[in-house]
């Protein structure tokens, strides 16, 4: 195989795998937008959360890391349910901004409560060898980290594409977002579906908190802020409120961070980031609605 | 007869008299450190105030703060440092920029300038959409803005941050551009540009219908905005005299729209007394995430306490007082003579 070929494989292995993660954030941001049209700044904490309660749950009880990762994922989606029932529920029909201001204020609890209780320091949970180990595919060096990142990804995304299309719940969640007050007046229980809706969000943010904590297996308490604000614009350029769109916008994001890093001379990539949030701001000019959005004026 | 002055405007003058004695006593009696603290509290009103003005009066939702005080920071520094420090640590800056050393006022000036045609021109995508658009926008620049700041080392020289800007601004500098931009501000939304701005905060829609153009009075907005928050930088620096990337992160603006939620949106009067309640708070709450024993019970560390009484205090408040404790009223004499004649007669009742 050519060097050039191979290398370009390689970088697109790279970007799935930090695509994969940006795509699970994203998500659980879309969901809620779509149907409270609140910006969850929250949400990226919930991301490092999980990562921390995978960390707490095989340090002290030494259940396996499998099994450790769906509860740490699950205790996330937990802490997303507590945060909307406590921090925005009793805020419904309150200006926009107040809703805002208010995850804000979720974000510093989230933040400093981890700092608090186990310290501003990096943590690391231990992962098992066989993820560390790396198979060649031609020139192409694949970690089982990065398979084990896409596939948990594309298994959790056919779920959730059956749950939103295929079951009673999934279609009454779609049905709120497109008009909650219809949806109401219909007998739908709207702070039900919107608390699976967080649920949902929050256990997606979960699992991508503990998968990066897997990559870079090292995390603090602020892990969460920026991979939390690339996925929101993942979610933007992808079309807000669409599932398919931040599905699209996180991969999209992931290729363009490795591209950047790629294609421009090194002491430029230490601004790979301000690319990304350009991109925003270039989106916001020339597609306002996103890739897959329906127009907004 | 027409009376000599206005009532209304002998008020100002009294207020900003009495304002300038109390300073002058203040800065002859007080030590270093409650000085600090009443600077701390005039910096942060008007930089609440600049918030207020997007946030409050106009009813975007911008996080530009961050980035905008970042820009008049580093800017105004760059123009009072001395051009022995920076031929010493940047040495990489253009000649003219080494060799410029200039006082206060024209630096503040360029800094708020710099601010406002930067912000401007990264936020104006989002300006022209209707919904949450600035949002992230303006947090894609606060974050580029912090980005540049930790990266372009040879300007701002990075995580070692920028050291050894003179203190330049003292009380009268503070507490005289407040006044400044309280009457500015004030006029501001007795204008029709205020108006404009008001009408697109109450119903966007209706504003649109009565002719008024949404995009450009978001804009004005944002650039008033803008210009406060780069010339509070400004001052925030030549107070402390040091800045770093850190120095406006999200953290840090956060403590900012507390100032705001629980002085009273749409408020400057609002403003100020949440500018002030949050400032000196911290100082009571710090001793206790030092730990220690209070009270005879013994307290470990417990490092960013602070931050998390303040933001449940917050959500609180949200819930039980959505406006603030202002929202969109102003202090006046009147309704404060209305309030304790409605105390006395209940005492009086009571009695």
């Amino acid at each position: 195989m050519n060097p050039i070929l191979s290398n370009a494989l390689q970088q697109l292995v790279n970007a799935l795998t930090i695509g994969s993660i940006y795509a699970l954030l994203a998500i659980g941001f879309s969901i809620v937008y779509s149907i409270l049209r609140l910006i969850n700044f929250a949400h990226g904490d919930v991301f490092m959360v999980g990562a921390y309660f995978v960390f707490l749950l095989l340090r002290y009880t030494g259940i396996n890391l499998l099994a450790g990762a769906f509860a740490g994922a699950v205790l996330a989606g937990i802490v997303g349910l507590i945060i909307e029932r406590g921090a925005f529920r009793p805020l419904r029909g309150a200006p926009e901004g107040n809703l805002f201001i208010s995850s804000l204020a979720v974000s510093m609890i989230i933040q400093n409560g981890v700092i608090m209780f186990l310290g501003p320091q990096p943590q690391s949970f231990k992962v098992p060898g066989f993820l560390g180990e790396t198979f060649k595919l031609g020139n192409v060096v694949i970690s089982n980290v990065a398979v084990t990142t896409v596939l948990v990804t594309i298994i959790l995304l056919a779920v959730l594409l059956f749950f939103t299309t295929r079951t009673k719940m999934g279609i009454a969640m779609r049905a709120t977002a497109n008009n909650l007050n219809a949806c109401r007046l219909m007998g739908i229980n709207v702070n039900l579906i919107i608390a699976v809706a967080f649920f949902v969000g929050s256990f997606m943010a979960g699992v991508g908190g503990i998968l990066w904590a897997t990559k870079y297996s090292i995390f603090n308490p602020l892990t969460g802020v920026v991979p939390g604000i690339k996925a929101f614009i993942g979610a933007l350029i992808g079309g807000i409120g669409s599932l398919e769109g931040a599905v699209i916008g996180g991969f999209l994001l992931g290729i363009l961070e490795v591209l950047v890093v790629v294609l421009l001379p090194p002491e430029l990539s230490a601004y790979r980031d301000v690319f990304v949030f350009m991109l925003l701001i270039v989106t916001l000019l020339i597609r306002p609605q996103g890739i897959m959005g329906k127009s907004v004026k | 007869m027409k009376p000599f002055i206005k009532k209304q405007t002998f008020y100002t003058f009294l207020i900003i008299g009495v304002l300038a004695l109390l300073i002058f006593v203040a800065s002859k009696t007080l030590g270093i450190y409650y000085i600090g603290l009443l600077s701390l509290v005039g910096i942060n009103s008007i930089l609440v105030i600049s918030l207020n003005i997007t946030n409050g009066y106009t009813g975007l939702f911008s996080l530009a703060l961050g980035g905008l005080i970042g820009i008049g920071a580093y800017a105004s520094g760059l123009l009072t440092l001395s051009p022995e420090y920076k031929s010493v640590n940047l040495p990489k800056l253009p000649d003219w920029l080494i060799n410029t050393q200039w006082p206060l006022l024209p630096a503040l000036l360029v800094g708020a300038m710099l601010a406002v045609i930067i912000g401007t021109l990264f936020t104006w995508p989002s300006l022209r959409l209707k919904g949450h658009y600035l949002a992230l926008a303006s947090l894609a620049f606060s974050e580029i803005i912090r980005l540049l700041a930790s990266n372009m080392q040879n300007v701002t020289r990075g995580a070692k941050s920028l050291t050894g800007i003179a203190s330049l601004s003292n009380l009268w500098w503070i507490f005289g551009f407040l006044v400044v931009e309280v009457l500015l501000t004030q006029q501001l939304f007795k204008i029709r540009h205020g108006a404009a701005m008001i009408a697109i905060r109450e119903d966007d829609t209706l504003a649109q219908l009565s002719g008024i153009n949404l995009t450009k009075y978001k804009i004005y907005s944002f650039m008033v905005s803008a210009f406060f928050a780069g010339a509070g930088g400004a001052l925030w620096v030549h107070y402390t005299n040091i800045v770093s990337p850190g120095s406006f992160r999200l953290a840090v603006i956060f403590t900012l729209f507390i100032m705001f939620t629980i002085g009273g949106q749409g408020s400057i009067s609002g403003a100020i007394i949440g500018a002030t309640i949050i400032t000196l708070l911290p100082q009571v709450l710090r001793p206790l995430e030092e730990g220690g024993t209070i009270a005879g019970i013994d307290f470990p560390q417990l490092y960013g306490l602070t931050q998390i009484i303040m933001a449940v205090f917050l959500i609180i408040l949200l819930i039980k007082r959505p406006l603030g404790l202002m929202g969109y009223r102003e202090f006046s004499l009147r309704d404060t003579k209305k309030l304790f004649r409605k105390i006395r007669n209940r005492n009086a009742a009571v009695n």
